[in-house]
């Protein structure tokens, strides 16, 4: 379970990297950068799962036995945080993409004019 | 004092929140919030260094390694001030255009992103420091695509994805490592990076230090580079290269006892390292566009950075962390008389600069001062950064790296002392110096690069506690850790 | 007694001063100039004989793990070139207050005197540290006189600030060496830790002593390096070339001196050859290979002051040939002459800077027959270039003298003879200048305009004038004072007024003296005692009694040195095709491609940054399975 999840997540990784290297158009690369997101946060999740273990909620019940098994809930804590960063800068990538998109009437990085004239 | 720590960070992040609720208010108003901030932080860091307490502050009374930890050593407070000086004269002298972009949009961005700044050297978790590093490259993609041309966008959007690359890769890095050592905290790491096997360590490490990369601008991560420079507003250019590229430098500092447990990835990254410093200044040599070259140059400097580390040893990281603090200085004077003089004469190819010394003499000699302080050239700051560096260097026996940073040296004097003798070449023109104010922090930070380049001694107290808590890892875990206990 | 250190801060802030207050007032800064100058003279003059004078400053720097606190230390040998630097700069400064022209630059005395300030710093220090700082300061400061705020001048000025930053680029490596395997910094005790090495392990001194060689080598102009020495001797200020010419290329001469010699000369065990290290026989060699090759260089030139850059670029050839020898007398003869150069070579510029000054010209082929107009200038000229030639009664001829005895006292008969056909090349070339600025036909514009320069400028060439003849008659007068520097080199001969000892044989320059005025009354006697003489106009003559209007030829377009030495320059032709100059500016032009090539890799949205990326994460990813 362990071998497929890991290299689910790492397959993911991988082709949102090989998109964002061959794509041209913005959102095409914007769209691999999120599935190499997604890759690596199952990645982390991955990490602190264990078959076995319960949910690592301590209610008042359970109290805190010795060799209670938990799944860590530290990894998941980065993921959350992970996944909002990824929102935000998803967010701000679409906004610059549009305001692209506005300036030059396209969505792909043309090769910027080279010394011609140069100014803004 | 440990309350100092946590408002470094809190404080501008509320002066961010603040701002809004004056954004109906005059500019000023503004910039008083963030210069008081900004001063607040230059002042009570440098009152932190020269007290010479070491702080380590535990967030939410969480003990290290569970919780996150602030650390305030040596190392971390010279970098602080540096970054709130620059900050506070960006903030106060306007670096920022003041009439267009310093609304209270652009001020809070700057603010989150002085915060994240400060949080990324303080923090003793690599985690921590991932957030920090998302945060400030949020409000820097912003920042520069508040530039407002087509070379903004362009360069905010490569910045965007590299950016997001380099940290999603970095994050995996931190995955790794958070799986095979169990912890995050930076100083147990140094403790137990030992117990990983060597090639999931290589591996751990490599993608840790991909975002450390991007941040410093080192070859492969750093293709947004001329873009951004030419695309960001005056005051966001400064932050590239003054704030962000020097926050890189620190971080890899601060990781070099982990780095040097692992001389495979030293290796490795010595070529990569003399490739970007190639790279960047041989584009420089060719590059027209003043602050495209400036951005180059960052780079180069920054290749300089991970070089004199690479080199290692006390006098490798005293190079380095006396690199890094010439050049933030310099280049943040470069781009103030570099937006001073784009007002001047409207035009950003330096060599229409031409016998500008005659409208604005001051410029041109600050210009030069700096230009010369890059190059290495002794009086100013940034020779004793080359000089122990080529001695980090020789001592550690790696005459080929010395030789091709002999040879790039050479190159990095040319194209600047071309463009500060274009600066002296008399010549007719009806130019009247505009937005002189944008000098005054310009000299400021000329007359530290001077004091510093005939007396050496005044920091040099301060920085050689700074290599020992980089290089003494022992010392450093122990203080972090110590907590616990 | 006032430290040597105040005197270097008295110039940095004389510097500032005249930078910052008195840029409006060009004649009162000069005037400060010539008093620091003069009062520089003085205070060297009290330390004569002072020697090992020491003085620490009250700073500590921090290099590396050493913790030194730097500090000066009065040598003979700094101490002489200290000595000439300031003496010359005073000379100097009474002809740059003549030649304030409009057109003359305001820069030149702030920069002026962070030269001396470094040359100063450079010449008494005892550590290396302060030798690198003085050392790159002369690179900038120079940059800035060089380029006078001209675009044309720009590129001649960027010339020899690469050549400087490369030579402190290499001077900064080799004190690193030196720094690491002696644990200190200073200058005398690692000689003496450097001498004791060379003589054990030969190959671990060569790295730093080839770096240290080179370094200096490129300061003194040596092939291949010379090609800055003819650009920034045509693009310095008139009246800051005599300095260039007289003081900057000894730099070079004074680092040889102070460290490679000794080390050299004393104890290097390396290979021999002819009874001398092969790194000493080398670098002979490149001395006079050097000579030989500007000499050539010198007889195609029609621009009188790259002509005679090239001519100095062959005597710091001839110098560098004798101090190599490391025998005592070649490093007496190399000093002598490189002493002897400083005021010959200075005394030359300067008559050529009357010149410019006169005529705004430098092209010879632009004038002639100045010599009727500016007599005193023409006077000086040619004892100047009798004294360069190495002719009798002049300084030069001393000091070329010794050099030779030297040569053949080694039994280096090959050297001997090349140095033979530079020489001789020199007196062609130089007669060459000579003639086409001073003698022959004068155009109808100096006609009418030019008048010899204003006395305050005739002042340092008078003196020139009666130093090189002074010298030339009593050699002794210099070799005298030059006893104790002799002594650091281990000759302990003491000297006469005029009589020269060398190791086949000895001169007396007072006897040669008399012969020559002997000549000179000969020749006067036939000239004046034989037929009476006509003068006829010049236009008459030079078409062999044809009418100059049938051959097209008015007085402006006539110039006799018109293609002097065209034989001679067709007969070396194979060796200026394949110029150094070619080289360099190929490679500069490859860099800039390169440049070009890689700036596109940023700026165009291409694949190359990408593929480095996806290199960079193989090469992470593959080392999880090394």
């Amino acid at each position: 379970m362990f071998t497929i999840l890991y290299t689910i997540s790492l397959v993911l990784a991988l082709i949102g990297i090989f998109g964002m290297i061959s794509q041209k158009n913005l959102i095409k690369i914007l769209i691999s950068l999120n599935i190499l997101e997604t890759g690596v946060n199952l990645f982390l999740v991955t990490a602190g799962w264990s078959a076995e273990a319960k949910v690592p909620i301590i209610t008042g019940k359970l109290g805190l036995p010795a060799a209670v098994n938990f799944v860590d809930p530290l990894p998941q804590a980065l993921v959350l945080t992970s996944i909002v960063i990824g929102l935000g800068i998803t967010a701000v990538a679409l906004a610059l993409i549009l305001r692209y998109y506005r300036k030059t009437g396209s969505l792909t990085l043309e090769p910027s004019e080279f010394q011609a004239g140069g100014e803004r | 004092m440990n309350t100092y720590l946590t408002l470094l960070i809190i404080l501008p992040v509320f002066a961010a929140f603040l701002m809004y609720f004056f954004r109906k208010a005059d500019n000023w108003v503004n910039i008083a919030i963030m210069s008081f901030v900004t001063l607040f932080g230059t002042v009570s860091s440098l009152v932190m260094l020269f007290s010479q307490g070491m702080e380590v502050v535990a967030l939410g009374g969480w003990k290290p390694p569970y919780g996150i930890v602030l650390v305030g050593d040596q190392l971390s407070l010279i970098f602080v001030a540096l970054i709130y000086l620059i900050a506070y004269l960006i903030a106060q002298f306007g670096g920022i255009e003041r009439t267009k972009t310093n609304d209270h949009k652009s001020g809070a961005l700057f603010m989150l992103l002085t915060a994240a700044a400060a949080g990324m050297i303080l923090t003793g978790d690599l985690f921590n420091f991932f957030v920090f590093m998302e945060l400030a490259a949020i409000s820097s993609y912003v920042l520069i695509a508040k530039g407002g041309c087509r070379s903004s966008y362009t360069g905010a959007l490569k910045y965007i994805f590299t950016g997001g690359l380099a940290s999603m890769l970095m994050l995996l890095g931190i995955g790794i490592l958070y799986n095979t050592t169990g912890t995050l905290n930076i100083a147990h790491l140094m403790v137990r990076i030992g117990l990983v096997g060597d090639s999931l360590r290589w591996l751990a490490l490599g993608l840790v230090l991909c975002g450390i990369l991007l941040k410093m601008e080192v070859f492969p991560f750093n293709l947004w580079v001329p873009e951004s420079y030419k695309g960001a507003p005056a005051g966001m250019k400064i932050v590239l290269g003054s704030i962000l590229s020097t926050v890189g430098g620190y971080a890899l500092i601060r990781l070099y006892p982990i780095l040097i447990q692992n001389p495979g990835l030293i290796k490795m990254l010595l070529p990569l390292a003399l490739l970007s410093l190639i790279l960047a200044e041989l584009a420089a040599y060719r590059e027209k566009h003043i602050n495209r070259l400036l951005g180059y140059s960052s780079a180069g400097q920054m290749a300089l950075v991970m070089l004199a580390i690479l080199f290692g040893g006390r006098i490798g990281i005293y190079a380095a962390i006396f690199i890094v603090i010439a050049h933030a200085m310099a280049k943040a004077v470069l781009f103030f008389v570099g937006a001073h003089f784009k007002e001047s004469t409207g035009s950003s190819m330096w060599e229409s600069y031409r016998g500008l010394s005659k409208i604005s003499p001051i410029g041109a000699a600050l210009f030069t001062i700096a230009a010369l302080s890059l190059t290495g050239i002794p009086g100013m700051m940034g020779f004793w950064g080359k000089l122990s560096m080529i001695g980090a260097g020789l001592a550690s026996a790696k005459y080929f790296s010395i030789a091709i940073i002999l040879i790039i040296t050479i190159v990095e004097g040319v194209y600047f002392l071309r463009i500060s003798g274009t600066l002296y070449q008399s010549t007719e023109s009806d130019v009247k110096a505009k937005a002189s104010y944008l000098l005054i922090p310009a000299v400021i930070l000329v007359l530290i690069i001077v004091l510093v380049g005939f007396w050496p001694g005044c920091i040099s107290k301060i920085i050689n506690g700074g290599v020992s808590a980089a290089e003494r890892s022992s010392e450093y875990a122990k203080l972090v850790l110590d907590y616990l206990l | 007694m006032i430290s040597i250190g105040a005197m270097i801060i008295l110039a940095v802030v004389l510097a500032l001063i005249t930078r910052v207050f008195l840029m409006k007032h060009k004649l009162l800064s000069w005037v400060l100039f010539s008093a620091y100058t003069a009062f520089s003279v003085f205070v060297l003059l009290k330390l004569y004989g002072n020697w090992n004078y020491f003085e620490t400053m009250n700073l500590s720097y921090l290099v590396g793990r050493i913790n030194m606190r730097p500090g000066f230390l009065n040598k003979p040998l700094g101490w002489f070139f200290s000595f000439f630097v300031m003496a010359m700069s005073f000379l100097n400064s009474f002809f740059s207050m003549g030649f304030s022209k409009s057109s003359h630059s305001r820069n030149i005395v702030p920069h002026w005197l962070m030269i001396l300030a470094a040359s100063l710093t450079v010449f008494f220090t005892k550590d290396w540290l302060l030798f690198i700082i003085g050392w790159e300061t002369l690179g900038w400061a120079s940059f800035f006189i060089i380029m006078g705020g001209k675009q044309k001048k720009y590129k001649d000025s960027m010339s020899y600030y690469f050549f400087s930053l490369v030579s402190g680029m290499l001077l900064i490596a080799a004190v690193w060496m030196i720094g690491i395997k002696f644990r200190t910094l200073n200058i005398h005790t690692t000689t003496r830790s450097m001498i004791i090495l060379a003589k054990n392990t030969p190959w671990q001194a060569f790295p730093t002593l080839l770096m240290l060689t080179l370094s200096f080598l490129i300061k003194s102009g040596a092939y291949p390096f010379h090609i800055w020495a003819p650009r920034a001797h045509k693009s310095a200020p008139a009246d800051f070339s005599p300095f260039i010419s007289g003081i900057m290329i000894k730099f070079g001469i004074f680092g040889l001196l102070l460290y490679v010699i000794p080390i050299v000369s004393k104890g290097y065990a390396g290979y021999s050859i002819f009874g001398m290290p092969v790194f000493a026989w080398v670098f002979s060699w490149l001395g006079i290979i050097t000579s030989a090759i500007a000499t050539v260089l010198a007889f195609s030139e029609n621009d009188a002051k790259r002509l005679m850059a090239y001519s100095s670029v062959a005597n710091a050839g001839y110098i560098i040939t004798a101090i190599f020898l490391g025998t005592a007398l070649g490093i007496k003869g190399g000093l002598l002459h490189a002493f002897n150069h400083m005021i010959f070579k200075a005394v030359i510029f300067m008559t050529i800077a009357a010149v410019v000054y006169r005529t705004g010209e430098t092209d010879m082929n632009k004038m002639g027959g100045l010599a009727y107009k500016m007599p005193i200038t023409f006077m000086t000229f040619l004892l100047g270039i009798i004294a360069a030639a190495g002719i009798a009664p002049m300084n030069g001829f001393v000091s070329k003298w010794m050099i030779y005895q030297a040569l053949l006292g080694q039994k280096h008969y090959f050297m001997t003879v090349a140095m033979f056909f530079a020489s001789t090349g020199a007196f062609l070339y130089l007669y060459r200048a000579l003639h086409a600025i001073f003698l022959g036909q004068i155009r109808e514009v100096h006609e009418r305009e030019v008048k010899e320069v204003p006395f305050l400028m005739q002042i340092p060439m008078w003196i020139g004038m009666i130093l090189m003849f002074g010298l030339g008659v009593f050699p002794g007068y210099l070799l005298r004072p030059m006893m104790p520097l002799m002594k650091t080199f281990g000759s302990s001969i003491s000297e006469s007024l005029n009589v020269v000892q060398g190791s086949v044989g000895s001169l007396n320059t007072l006897f040669s003296t008399v012969i020559f005025i002997l000549g000179v009354v000969i020749a006067a006697a036939i000239f004046f005692l034989s037929a009476k003489t006509h003068k006829t106009p010049m236009m008459d003559n030079y078409t062999s009694g044809e009418d100059p209007e049938e051959w097209n030829v008015t007085p402006n377009k006539y110039q006799f040195s018109y293609g002097f030495y065209e034989p001679i320059t067709k007969m070396f032709s194979w060796a200026l095709k394949r110029s150094v100059d070619k080289a360099y500016f190929k490679a500069s032009y490859i860099l800039k491609i390169i440049g070009r090539e890689i700036n596109m890799i940023f700026t165009d949205h291409n694949n190359w940054g990408y593929a480095a990326l996806l290199g960079l994460l193989a090469m992470i990813i593959g080392g999880l399975f090394l």
